[in-house]
């Protein structure tokens, strides 16, 4: 085994020396203090914090604690041999058992176990990995088989050959695992889309294959000798490592939350693997959103291992970016392109990432899908059902029966969700359920243009011709004007008439009036979205179940007409009308252990208490006190007179907020307040006052697994005080020889668009372009 | 849990000792030693690995029910990231050997057609039993998908059929091996 230092930290002793010596500032003290806290507070709740503070601190109750943890895991191997999920999905086990090997011989190097018990641990970590997951790599076709799943055992069979075929006493075993895992690992890499997006959506993208590359990176780097193999063009497809890790940071929309496109739909980012990012490249991009966007306090597996803010102070870097460019507008000729405003209000992606044939269950049938986001809010909607209920895009022919999920029993399901009609794009002849049935190329053209004219546009043209064969042209760009509004231009052409549908999906709640649809989310940002040519008649629909997240439902938007050429141009203008004034901390806590607290009493407690913190994060991740579930805060705050509303920290769990005495509802925000901070409106009868006290109630998760594998979310972001402002709104639009005016209520806009000239065939013409 | 490290070690390490363990009860020191003869490449190992593969189809190795439950943890991918102290719960208790059965399904079958792919040589016999896997219901995936790749490199004309039966298994795996086997050996 590798002896001398911690496997993959680049200098225990500067590293050890930062910590403990308090020379960490910022958010990489207040991340060490949420790291060790959590570990000392409630080691079994935060198991894969524990071996790293023990390795840093070295003290004698953090070993002991880190020694419980790897004990406890070699006694886990032998019941889940019987588990559904290791039989059949073992690249979820692989993956953290190679991070038990690391963090077991980071445990040696501090000499944690006696000579038995580490004969002892290493013989069942390299025995189960042999029979279980060098099993499970050759179960992968090579070299056909490109995703997370083949990625994860071919690193995690690399990583724990290459640990324990070193040293003393080389493991056999072990050395073949390093020979069969090095030989297939590079590939893996080097096969993957040249734009570094696997096709899985952010969930594997983030969980997975971001943040594998650092550790495949580094691994390789060690077996080979060779440097900087981050940037290297990997054999067959010359696909770069890097561009994983760009991708990720990609993924990231403005306010935090990742691009629901594909399964899953949308969540809050990982961090490591951007601290990796930030440390080897320099950019900005990696930078920004470390520092802006990301949240603690959201814990999931990265590689199913709950330890992405250990590698996250790992690889924090010291130095400041390289460049000033911050990365938001980026494109994709095989993925997508975002337009996005300076300040990041204004976010619109379009995306043509290839689909799945036959069966989208990942990779969704989304050609030409666009996703806006106003103020740093989502507002389209996209993603995956709710588990386990009805809603409109089960087609009957979309339904599956597996066996291969789980022992002895079939698995049915319906992947409708991920064919066309789930997406904001174009539907022919209201076949929802369309997708392609074989491999080809599905994107005939792609472009996009920053700068003085800034556009995205897609021509996808082949997966509609093999559903509709008389079809010739779909095509849509989008643009994006005065750093205000976004055009997008839709124009399909067939041989046949065709219905031919727009479909947007936004989050509720929808209303039409004159021809305008205006969607107001509940954090108070609005998008107006207008037709400026075409007469296409408007229905909209409430769609239930679909997306899971952030609301549980969504509203349909389509425009429709009936014709063998439509050319549609669309205006969609955001605005907000809410601004925030002032953060409220220093607030009174207390735990409530049990939860039984009613409010008269826990206000009593709350008067007599003399504790408080900021309320950025649970209380116990910003202080020593115990990892309890309920909490109770209470703050007398000033007011400005008239309406007001109080922005509540995202993540809670059962928030309840009492405002003067009186509890205020909090019904609507109970399923979009695990992702977007809830801005709550104070009842007309707080009007006038300046004085308000404020109590909250909240119940936050106690460990990594509260989430129940879906990953957990604390509450973060702080309160707000926030104030009504003005909503910018369309009163005049005119689109005449290539200008379009808008004039709002504040403001008038002109900007210049030239509608793409399709010759004869249907096919765009250059000057369009 | 059973730990025959030792002997695994030593099996992989000595390939000349390799019959004296094939009879071994831990059925993962004989996966190393049918591995440790794939790393050999020697035709002497075939007619012992077709019939540790007839021993194995002899074996109860898919019969284990779905469990009740875990205390501490779930029946799926969610126990990955678990670091809590787990255990199994069966509807009742099963002898030790049914359990190593369920412990290895397809394990050490994988492992007997991979070395015979390493060794390369058509035996007819064993392309018997690999016609065999692919046409068989409740056939683990993985047998099946290392059948289709073995049958690539030792197969003739005749397998096509069986493989043209395996695309109809619907996973991804078995598809695409049985997929490149058929291209394969139309091409011979």
């Amino acid at each position: 085994m590798i002896e001398k230092s911690p496997f993959l930290i680049e200098d225990i002793d500067v590293l050890r020396k930062q910590i403990m010596n308090g020379e960490l500032t910022g958010k990489k003290e207040e991340l060490w203090n949420l790291i060790r806290t959590s570990s000392r507070n409630a080691p079994m709740d935060f198991g894969w914090f524990v071996p790293f503070v023990a390795l840093i601190t070295k003290e004698k109750e953090d070993v002991e604690n880190a020694r419980k943890i790897i004990f406890t895991y070699i006694d886990k191997l032998d019941p889940m041999s019987f588990c559904s999920g290791m039989q059949y999905h073992f690249w979820c086990f692989a993956f953290p058992h190679a991070k038990m090997c690391i963090y077991f011989q980071w445990l040696c190097t501090i000499t944690a176990f006696s000579e038995d018990e580490e004969k002892y641990i290493k013989e069942h970590l390299i025995n189960y990995h042999f029979v279980n997951f060098f099993y499970g790599m050759r179960t992968k076709p090579d070299p056909e088989c490109i995703d997370n799943q083949t990625l994860s055992l071919c690193l995690s069979t690399t990583i724990v050959g290459y640990i324990f075929s070193q040293g003393r006493n080389p493991s056999k075993m072990a050395e073949i695992m390093l020979r069969e895992g090095k030989k297939r690992l590079p590939g893996v890499i080097g096969d993957m889309p040249l734009s570094g997006y696997s096709g899985e959506g952010s969930s594997y993208m983030d969980c997975v294959n971001g943040p594998a590359i650092p550790l495949a990176v580094e691994v390789l780097e060690r077996i080979s000798g060779e440097k900087d193999l981050l940037f290297k063009e990997f054999a067959p497809s010359g696909a770069k490592p890097v561009s994983v890790l760009k991708m990720v940071a990609r993924e990231f929309m403005p306010g935090g939350l990742l691009l629901p496109w594909d399964n899953y739909g949308y969540q809050f980012g990982v961090r490591s693997t951007l601290a990796y990012g930030a440390l080897k490249t320099g950019e900005k991009i990696f930078y920004n959103i470390l520092e802006k966007e990301c949240i603690w306090t959201y814990d999931i597996g990265i590689g199913w291992a709950y330890d992405d803010l250990v590698w996250t102070l790992c690889w924090w870097p010291k130095n400041q970016p390289i460049n000033e460019e911050d990365g938001s507008n980026w494109f994709e000729p095989a993925a997508g392109g975002t337009l996005v405003s300076r300040d990041t209000n204004h976010y619109l992606i379009q995306m043509w990432d290839e689909s799945t044939p036959n069966i989208p269950t990942r990779a969704h049938v989304n050609p030409n899908a666009v996703l806006l986001n106003g103020y740093k809010v989502p507002v389209s909607a996209d993603g995956s059902p709710m588990p386990n209920k009805a809603h409109s895009f089960q087609f009957e022919d979309t339904w599956r029966s597996v066996g291969f999920i789980s022992i002895n029993t079939e698995t049915r399901y319906n992947y409708g969700d991920g064919c066309c009609g789930a997406h904001s794009g174009i539907i022919i002849d209201d076949c929802e359920g369309m997708r392609a049935h074989k491999e080809y190329v599905q994107v005939e053209d792609t472009g996009y243009q920053v700068g003085e004219e800034h556009y995205v546009y897609a021509d996808v043209t082949p997966i509609y011709q093999e559903n509709f064969t008389d079809i010739h042209k779909v095509f849509r760009k989008s643009s994006f004007h005065c750093q205000r509004f976004y055009l997008i231009e839709d124009y399909v052409k067939g041989e046949n008439e065709h219905k031919i549908t727009s479909r947007f999906l936004f989050r509720p709640n929808v209303e039409v009036k004159d021809e305008i649809v205006k969607v107001r989310t509940p954090e108070g940002v609005v998008l107006q979205l207008m037709e400026l040519l075409g007469n296409s008649s408007i229905t909209t629909r409430r769609i239930m179940n679909h997306p899971f997240k952030p609301d549980g439902c969504s509203e349909l938007v389509d425009y429709s007409i009936n014709g063998n050429e439509v050319r549609r141009l669309f205006l969609v203008f955001m605005s907000n009308t809410l601004k925030e004034d002032t953060q409220i901390v220093d607030f009174k806590v207390i735990g409530d252990q049990e939860g039984i607290l009613d409010y008269q009493e826990a206000v009593k407690k709350l008067d007599a208490s003399s504790m408080t913190v900021p309320m950025n994060l649970p209380a116990y991740m910003e202080t020593s006190l115990p990892n309890y579930k309920t909490w109770w805060y209470q703050k007398k705050i000033e007011k400005k007179p008239g309406k007001c509303f109080i922005k509540l920290p995202v993540g809670m769990w059962e928030p309840r907020l009492f405002v003067n005495d009186m509890e205020i509802d909090l019904a609507s925000f109970a399923v979009s307040g695990e992702l977007i901070a809830p801005r709550v409106e104070l009842p007309e009868q707080y009007n006038e006052e300046t004085q308000l006290n404020v109590v909250i109630k909240v119940e936050v998760p106690v460990g990594h697994y509260d989430g129940g594998g879906d990953g957990t979310v604390g509450m973060t972001g702080g309160v707000w005080l926030c104030y009504p402002m003005e909503q910018e709104v369309i009163e005049n639009v005119s689109y005449r020889n290539g200008q379009i005016e808008v004039r709002t209520n504040q403001n008038k806009y002109t900007g210049f668009y030239h509608l793409l000239q399709h010759k004869a065939d249907g096919k765009g013409d250059e000057d369009g372009k | 849990m059973v730990n025959n490290y030792d002997i695994m070690e030593q099996v992989l390490l000595h390939p000349e000792e390799i019959e004296n363990y094939l009879n071994h009860s831990d059925w993962r020191v004989r996966y190393a030693a049918i591995i440790s003869m794939g790393e050999t490449k020697d035709k002497k190992w075939l007619p012992y690995l077709a019939e540790i593969l007839r021993f194995e189809d002899t074996r109860n190795l898919y019969s284990q029910p779905a469990v009740q439950g875990f205390e501490n943890s779930y029946d799926d991918t969610r126990m990955a990231e678990q670091l809590v102290p787990i255990k199994e719960i069966f509807d009742r208790d099963y002898p030790e050997e049914l359990r190593e059965d369920w412990r290895c399904r397809g394990r050490v079958k994988q492992a007997c057609l991979f070395a015979i792919r390493d060794i390369g040589i058509s035996v007819e016999e064993i392309l018997t039993i690999l016609h065999t896997y692919l046409q068989r219901p409740g056939e683990d995936y993985a047998v099946c998908a290392a059948s289709a790749m073995t049958l690539g490199i030792i197969g003739h004309k005749g397998s096509i059929p069986y493989l043209e039966k395996a695309l109809e298994i619907d996973e991804w795996c078995v598809q695409t091996e049985a997929r490149k086997a058929i291209r394969r050996l139309n091409a011979d």
